[in-house]
């Protein structure tokens, strides 16, 4: 199971970069939320795949069994995510805006500031 | 309370006080006063407490030290919240005339209450996943900072910059990822627990790496900067001075808490190598970058790069002298570059612009603005009896120490071409002859512009005269990174294991 999802990280990482060098850029924002999906897969697969129990104590023993699943990597997925979603929804916005502002997508144009 | 959330309900209250007082400027700017003056109040007795009985935490929620969330406070970051409260207190005391109406009632004082809300939590969080959320926080409160106005440059700026420092989080997510997968757990304490009994290699080796990168990134070391000269100079001065002092300062910042606590470059050769040459190489290509531009903003802005490889080349060295001087570099570091920016705002307001070749003669027309220009500047580059002076020669102390003298000959050369360029500011901007109409500015109008800036030159002389102590109590912050003994008995309780 882990080898799966190593490699479909590996295939989404490999897709997002290649986008994110892309010259227009609704690609690169394309390529940013592959990146940020596969980084979140990173965390769910780093933290191991077993099937286990849900984490709720048993009244009757008092304590876990130690055959329990570890619940901190969906929530630190999930804080992830969030954070994930702010940052495109921004670029998103930015693109917008620079697109009406200059006209074009093309990021080989967006050589003003330098 | 515990004192070390004093600072944070400070902000959280004048965020949200700040947000309902919308399209309400005035009383935004006042809320934003009482809550900076509050912060720095509970930063100084953070700091005094710290300084008394050693480093402090607060688990939230109670729960102990691995499971819970915890914010633990030493005295690199009692001294750097500190920094951080005077700054937002400069900023905010700046933006009464330098900034448009319109632009305030877009936010202005929101977003810098919650980026620095999210610099002051950077600055003492204990744990490494909650350091990316704060992080991702001044990030997104930056980004809009950056970004409002909505000129075309600063839409384009904004664009490079996200993109660079997205890029940055994802490797910081992915190295947290490998953290827990492999040592199981994220706490900052702990996980220097688990490091002491183990090698670094493998995954750890790995996270470590992607560690380095994604802070590098957003401290803009060599490789990394590219999105600092093309972003930092184009909105309005008030917020680049305030982006300059604290934002690559909070990379800086992460850099040194986590190669000192979890992964201590003594054990990890190879890092600390790498982030010698690259901490060399970005003293060198920053300053050399400078010389080739050629309005004031552009060039300060790529000075900071150059600055920041020198807190990181004290960081490579590894000594407790070298931290400790990294540690005064970097207090040194960000009264002087913010204080500069400052000055070329009101060289913007009183001319128009700040391109060097259509400014001139504001020795004569601005005198008390020139000598203030010149204790910052001098300061920047390390001239006797300034605080740069001294940041320098400690950094350089610690490098004869360790008889590395290739270090050395970058300290000195740098510090050579960085004089380079301030006088190259003072030439065109002060020196040579007027070239454009200068526009008065009224007394009232005045003391906004002017308290910020006389405020940071004298710290920075006191800096100078009181050198001794100073670099004393920093010493002392280096040795607390560096045996994080007293830190891991704050955070995981008294037995000391």
């Amino acid at each position: 199971m882990e080898l799966l999802y190593s490699v479909v990280i590996a295939v989404l990482v490999g897709c997002g970069m290649y986008l994110f060098l892309q010259k227009t850029m609704i690609r690169l924002i394309l390529g940013a939320i592959i990146l940020s999906n596969a980084a979140n897969l990173i965390i769910l697969t780093a933290a191991g795949l077993k099937s286990r129990k849900a984490p709720i104590i048993d009244p009757a023993n008092g304590s876990l069994t130690g055959f329990e699943a570890d619940p901190l990597p969906q929530a630190l997925i999930l804080t992830a995510i969030v954070i994930g979603f702010a940052v495109i929804a921004f670029l998103l916005v930015l693109s917008r805006e620079l697109y009406r502002a200059k006209g074009t997508q093309g990021l080989s144009k967006m050589r003003d500031t330098e | 309370m515990n004192a070390v959330m004093g600072p944070y309900i400070f902000l959280i209250g004048a965020s949200i006080a700040c947000l309902v007082a919308w399209g309400r400027v005035r009383l935004q700017f006042w809320i934003s006063c009482i809550g900076n003056i509050a912060l720095l109040a509970s930063a100084l007795n953070l700091f005094r407490s710290v300084y008394q009985n050693g480093p402090q935490s607060i688990q939230l929620g109670n729960w102990p030290a691995p499971f819970g969330i915890t914010f633990a406070v030493d005295l690199f970051s009692s001294m750097m919240l500190i920094v951080a409260a005077i700054l937002s207190l400069v900023t905010l005391c700046f933006s009464v005339h330098s900034i448009s109406e319109q632009h305030k009632r877009m936010g202005f004082y929101f977003l810098t209450n919650v980026m620095l809300l999210g610099v002051c939590a950077a600055f003492s969080t204990g744990d490494l996943f909650n350091l990316y959320v704060c992080f991702e926080l001044l990030l997104l409160a930056s980004f809009v900072l950056l970004s409002l106005g909505k000129t075309k440059q600063q839409l384009e700026a904004s664009l490079k910059y996200v993109v660079i420092n997205f890029l940055g989080s994802i490797c910081f997510l992915m190295a947290l990822a490998l953290i827990y997968g492999t040592m199981g757990s994220l706490n900052m304490a702990h996980l220097s627990l688990i490091v002491q009994d183990a090698p670094i290699d493998g995954v750890e080796l790995a996270a470590a790496f992607l560690l380095m990168v994604a802070f590098s990134i957003k401290a803009s070391l060599f490789p990394l900067f590219s999105w600092l000269p093309a972003s930092y100079h184009t909105p309005p001065t008030i917020v680049t001075a305030f982006f300059a002092g604290l934002l690559t300062k909070v990379g800086a910042y992460s850099l040194i808490k986590v190669f000192t606590l979890v992964f201590p470059l003594n054990k990890l050769p190879e890092i600390a190598w790498v982030l010698w040459v690259m901490a060399i190489l970005t003293m060198v290509i920053g300053v050399l970058g400078a010389v080739s531009k050629f309005t004031m903003k552009k060039i300060l802005s790529v000075h900071i790069i150059s600055q920041v490889g020198y807190i990181i080349l004290g960081l490579a060295l590894f000594t407790p002298k070298a931290i400790g001087a990294a540690v005064f570099y970097m207090i040194h570091n960000i009264f002087a570059k913010t204080n500069l920016f400052l000055i070329s705002g009101i060289t913007e307001r009183y001319l128009g612009t700040d391109d060097l070749s259509r400014t001139g003669g504001l020795f004569k027309l601005a005198p008390f603005l020139a000598f203030l220009f010149l204790i910052s500047s001098l300061a920047l580059a390390g001239i006797p009896p300034l605080s740069g002076f001294f940041a320098k020669l400690f950094i350089a102390q610690a490098a004869v120490d360790l008889e590395d003298w290739l270090s050395l000959l970058a300290i000195f050369g740098v510090s050579v071409l960085t004089l380079f360029s301030m006088i190259k500011i003072w030439n065109e901007a002060f020196w040579k002859k007027a070239e454009g109409p200068f526009r008065e500015m009224a007394w009232k109008e005045s003391v906004s512009w002017y308290s910020p800036v006389v405020l940071l030159a004298t710290i920075l002389l006191l800096m100078g005269v009181y050198s001794a102590e100073l670099y004393d109590l920093c010493y002392e912050a280096g040795s607390q990174l560096f045996y994080p003994e007293s830190y891991l008995r704050a955070v995981l309780g008294e037995p000391a294991p």
